[in-house]
């Protein structure tokens, strides 16, 4: 059997295809495929309905695009094989024109309601023939696209997600995607976290301590970091980047950033605790900041990513650098955005490439004025300045 | 052609195929092959009692015939179909001679022409 090019075209220019014929009377048959193929396209032919199942179910038939099928046949009839291809997950989308006589228009009504594409009249005029195959065929192309095409967007997606946070890959794939990944202001939560000491660890333990706490502490806070739908911009070693409010809006970011800190707090406890019975003192350090941003594609062809650059952002790393080891401080406008009862100020702060003292407020434990659990976070209070 | 074989409707046929009158013979040979084979179950349906194949025989006969100018022989292949859709076909043994004898007819009518377009 010949092999069909997707977009080749009859000398009338009808897109070629593989029609499967299925009528029992050999007359029938045999006009119906003479008439095809000069018509350019590639006709099948099956006596019933079981022969036809039997023939688009062998993998070694080339792929059909459109049968024409009769419906008064012994063995397994036009109805019972319309169903059973319906029922079929990978022949369900095959058109299917019913061939029937003048006084079968009852029994057209009948497989147009079961899933047949069209019909056709049993004395067959070449042209309406082909008119109808085209169109069957044309509808056919388009969904056969359409599949492909979800198929690749379905694959780029948990592709991209192995990659990217959800977030930003859900945005790639989004149709406003473009037009956010250009770029766009938006009041952000910015979070950033790292480990005191890691610097002198990574210096005194073996290469494959190093990297086996890394795993832990990257498998830890990315389990978090999903939970609390923040979004990664990046893990560079031991230092991490979370924001929130972006490109998913939420209107409590100030409130799920403490919360994810208080969580990765928490969490590290007892990873602390282990790495101190082998010697090596590791723990976290967070800072936040709430504030705008100009958000997206950042970086150059071939190698870009979701990021942004605002104060914010800047002020976040610094307050991170600024925490004792298991300190979370954030800005006055996080402080803003939350319940008061989760955070108390711990005095003002010189933060290199700020000009002024800045009034600095670190988290208090949970239980302690901070909630118990995520769930019980307050929402942001809106465009609290 | 014939008053069995309408002329317009043959003609139509052959310009269907392009004017291709080897093809036609040949569909005129399955035609009447098998024809001659749906008759067959007709005479056996009717001494089995059962309507069902005796239908489905007349529809099958139907197409071909129509399609190549048995107007006649279609008119009545559908009727006899129409009446055993309905659960019943009255005196059948006649109906199948009656069928036989047109189907007969169009054959000798069909196979004449082919033989006067050889003559030239």
């Amino acid at each position: 059997m010949s092999s069909i090019e997707p977009h080749a075209t009859t000398a009338g220019g009808d897109v070629l295809g593989r029609v499967l014929v299925v009528d029992d009377t050999p007359f029938n048959r045999q006009l119906l495929t003479r008439l095809l193929r000069n018509i350019g396209h590639e006709p099948l032919e099956a006596a019933d309905g079981q022969m036809a199942l039997d023939l688009l179910r062998d993998p070694a038939t080339p792929p059909v695009d459109v049968i024409l099928l009769d419906i008064m046949m012994p063995v397994m009839d036009g109805y019972a094989t319309l169903a059973a291809l319906k029922a079929d997950e990978a022949l369900r989308d095959l058109p299917v024109i019913v061939i029937s006589g003048v006084d079968e228009l009852d029994s057209v009504v009948r497989c147009i309601e079961m899933g047949a594409a069209d019909y056709l009249p049993k004395t067959v005029d070449p042209a309406i023939l082909r008119a109808r195959i085209a169109a069957s065929l044309g509808q056919k192309r388009l969904r056969d696209q359409e599949r492909a095409l979800l198929g690749t967007i379905d694959r780029q997606r948990s592709q991209l997600a192995r990659f990217l946070s959800p977030q930003v890959a859900a945005l790639v794939s989004s149709p406003d995607g473009e037009a956010m990944l250009a770029g766009h202001r938006r009041e952000i939560t910015a979070m950033f976290c790292d480990l005191r000491n890691f610097t002198k660890f990574s210096e005194t333990a073996e290469p494959e301590e190093v990297l086996g706490f890394l795993r832990l502490y990257h498998a830890t806070l990315g389990e978090l970091i999903v939970a609390h739908q923040g979004t990664l911009e990046h893990f560079a070693g031991d230092g991490i980047m979370v924001f929130f409010n972006d490109p998913v809006l939420q209107e409590d970011h100030a409130a799920r950033s403490v919360s994810l800190a208080l969580d990765i707090r928490e969490r590290f406890k007892d990873i602390s605790a282990d790495w101190r019975r082998r010697g090596h003192i590791l723990e976290v350090g967070i800072g936040m900041a709430t504030g705008y941003a100009t958000m997206g594609r950042i970086g150059f062809e071939g190698r870009y990513d979701y990021g942004g650059v605002g104060n914010a952002i800047i002020l976040a790393s610094r307050l991170s650098g600024e925490a004792v080891a298991g300190q979370i401080l954030m800005a006055p406008r996080t402080f803003a955005a939350i319940d008061e009862t989760w955070a108390e100020p711990v005095g003002e702060r010189q933060l290199k490439g700020f000009s002024r003292p800045m009034a600095v407020y670190a988290a208090v434990p949970r239980g302690e004025g901070a909630p118990d659990r995520a769930a019980e976070r307050v929402a942001t209070v809106e465009g609290a300045e | 052609m014939t008053d069995v074989i309408d002329a317009a409707t043959f003609a139509n046929l052959v310009a269907m195929t392009g004017g291709d009158m080897e093809f036609v013979d040949e569909l005129v040979d399955t035609y009447l092959e098998d024809g001659q084979r749906q008759l067959d179950a007709m005479r056996a349906a009717v001494e089995q009692g059962d309507t069902p194949s005796l239908t489905r025989a007349a529809h099958s006969l139907k197409s071909g015939s129509l399609n190549l100018g048995a107007l006649g022989l279609g008119e009545m292949c559908r009727t006899l179909e129409a009446a055993g859709r309905s659960g019943s076909v009255p005196h059948p043994a006649e109906w199948i001679a009656s069928i036989a004898a047109a189907f007969n007819a169009a054959s000798r009518a069909l196979l004449d022409e082919r033989e006067r377009r050889a003559q030239g």
